[in-house]
């Protein structure tokens, strides 16, 4: 296995993330651009989330957009049809995601691998053909965020809101993934039997992870119906799932900085070249290839790989595919 | 509600369901021969009957047509084999899964860039588009022969060069214990490759004898997919009988459904089934413990 763990300060990603973010707030005045900036960092705590999950703690999921979903549908239902402010809403909403991304945690430790895929897979399906089906209008007028008087909806005050959640979110996960719990995920993923051995609890920690990830894809569902104002249920189907897990691989598995630089990747890449909108989806798919075939690391480890070439070439073990 | 119309639902659902088997019979192959799970056969189904109607657009004969388009998808399978699923799974297992997952994304897009996004009508291989016949009580489509006929042929094939030749033990050697394959001078990575050019010429036979029905395009490849995930995992993976059991299951159970309730409600009802059936018996009606990957 390669190592997943990032080998920087915990700072840095962090403080990296935060001047290149108040840089962008500052000079941007383009309000498509400061969107665009916005919905990557609200993708961003989702990835990072799925990164904890799947590169830190080898348990794959395919079916975070419905995580998402939920607790965009739950703060859409409760703002709209309920008045309830967006705080409050967001916290029940969260609560929400968590509590189902718990029960998948749960079906984790029966099955692993491949058959949690499909069951992640199935359960995606599920919450888009149920929301397809039972709620096909979706809602609008979600409110903008707003803290008792404190409107924080105008665009530039949101894009730095959403940035300083995704910070915070970015150094509690480099910090949790460096704690004895941190290790723990680490020693699930590379060898479950020995962690158990050495007094890991393999369920309180699988489901424990499993609920880390599902309360940022919740977050994430939460910031996107305020940032989008309506919510339905086209923008969480399986593309949304797929996207994340993009987001991840090319990030770097288990390297929440990775994520946050795979999903500005992922929405910011396009609008270089708008003109070949078509071939967007296409890019993604060759993009994952390519990484997966050429730079198992993903971007994150670029740095590493030009700052050390040398020590890389001794230090890397030659391995054996299982 | 109610009035549920029995014979057509055997129809209909023998016909889908024999389809689902074809691409679990995919599955089966790659993941008992390599461990891995190839998301990308559903839309290689669906881009199957493209790629024949521009051949005999261009004038190659029909029967032609279909074999170069067998043996591209076969080809294309052993490609991307070696070049996307192999270096992917110096992650583990899980590599090849998103690695597939990236392949059916570029076979999707690639078919919208080529094709474009709509699907396109295909005529039947034999008799008028609407022509069908009464049998057992429902109408089949003369199509609906051809679908079970050739998926019938196909598989049988398929198991007897399982069964009876030399690369079919090794394959099944392989299956059983990659570890003593390789002992016994069997070059496993070899079987995977050939293992994913064999699902992919089974999946294109099926998307083209399928396009007749459901026109040629890829908007049911994810819908197609899933179900024959069902069907093997109904089946259990490591079963070949029970993943075609498990496809003509998934099959009647799927229009049943669709006709009781609604297309709808039929996904959240199957795709609900599936998970449940993952997590009380992982391991399917037929699957054994001794093969079992997961």
């Amino acid at each position: 296995m390669t190592r997943f763990l990032p080998k920087t300060a915990p700072w840095v990603a962090p403080v990296l993330v935060g001047v290149l973010v108040l840089l962008f707030a500052a000079t941007q005045d383009s309000f498509y651009r400061l969107q665009l900036g916005t919905l990557s960092g609200i993708y961003a705590i989702a990835a990072i989330g799925l990164t904890l999950l799947f590169g830190a703690a080898g348990q794959i999921s395919l079916g975070q957009a419905g995580l998402l979903g939920i607790a965009a549908f739950s703060t859409a239902y409760l703002t709209v049809d309920h008045g309830m402010g967006p705080v409050p809403a967001g916290i029940v909403a969260v609560a929400a995601s968590t509590l189902v991304g718990l029960v998948l945690g749960w079906c984790a430790l029966r099955i692993t691998g491949h058959y949690l895929a499909l069951v992640t897979l199935a359960f995606g399906l599920v919450f888009t053909e149920l929301t397809r089906t039972v709620l096909p209008e979706g809602w609008y007028g979600v409110p903008p965020l707003a803290i008792g008087s404190l409107d924080l909806g105008d665009p530039q005050v949101f894009f730095v809101v959403v940035w300083a959640a995704v910070v915070l979110v970015l150094v509690g996960s480099s910090l949790l993934v460096r704690s004895r719990f941190g290790r723990s995920i680490a020693a699930l993923r590379d060898d479950p039997v020995a962690a158990s051995a050495c007094g890991v609890d393999l369920a309180r920690t699988k489901v424990a992870v499993f609920g880390i990830a599902s309360a940022l894809a919740g977050v994430s569902g939460w910031l996107f119906a305020l940032y989008q104002g309506s919510v339905t249920e086209t923008s969480f189907s399986f593309t949304l799932s797929f996207n994340l897990l993009i987001m991840v691989v090319i990030g770097g598995l288990g390297s929440p900085g990775g994520a946050v630089v795979g999903a500005v990747f992922l929405v910011l890449a396009p609008e270089l070249g708008r003109r070949y909108e078509e071939y967007r989806l296409l890019s993604y798919g060759v993009i994952l290839l390519l990484v997966l075939a050429l730079l198992p690391g993903g971007l994150a480890s670029i740095g590493r790989l030009v700052a050390r070439p040398l020590r890389r070439r001794r230090d890397t073990p030659v391995e054996e595919p299982a | 509600m109610g009035g549920v119309d029995y014979p057509q639902v055997l129809a209909t659902g023998l016909t889908y369901g024999v389809i689902f088997a074809l691409i679990a019979l995919g599955y089966h192959l790659i993941y008992v021969s390599s461990g891995m799970l190839n998301f990308a056969l559903g839309e290689q189904l669906a881009v199957a009957g493209l790629v024949v109607l521009s051949l005999t657009s261009a004038g190659v004969p029909f029967v032609l047509a279909v074999l170069l388009a067998v043996l591209a998808g076969a080809a294309f399978g052993a490609g991307y084999e070696r070049l996307a699923l192999r270096p992917a799974s110096r992650m583990g297992l899980i590599g090849p899964l998103i690695a597939s997952v990236g392949v059916s994304i570029v076979i999707g897009q690639g078919r919208v860039l080529i094709w474009g996004p709509n699907p396109r009508p295909m005529d039947p291989f034999t008799g008028d588009p609407n022509q069908s016949v009464a049998f057992l009580g429902g109408r089949w489509q003369i199509q609906s022969f051809w679908v079970i006929g050739l998926a019938v042929l196909a598989a049988t094939a398929l198991l007897l060069f399982l069964r009876f030749t030399w690369y079919g033990r090794a394959w099944r050697a392989t299956a059983q214990s990659p570890v003593g394959a390789r002992l016994s001078g069997i070059d496993p990575s070899v079987v995977s490759m050939s293992a994913v050019a064999t699902a992919s010429a089974l999946v294109t036979i099926g998307g083209i004898a399928i396009a007749p029905i459901v026109l040629a395009g890829a908007f049911y490849a994810l819908d197609f997919g899933v179900r024959a995930f069902a069907a093997a995992i109904i089946g259990g993976f490591t079963s070949t009988t029970g993943v075609l059991v498990g496809g003509i299951v998934v099959g009647l159970l799927d229009v049943w459904l669709a006709s009781a309730l609604s297309a709808e409600w039929s996904d959240v009802v199957l795709y609900t089934g599936l998970a449940l059936a993952l997590l009380l018996r992982p391991r399917g009606l037929f699957g054994r413990e001794g093969v079992s990957r997961a």
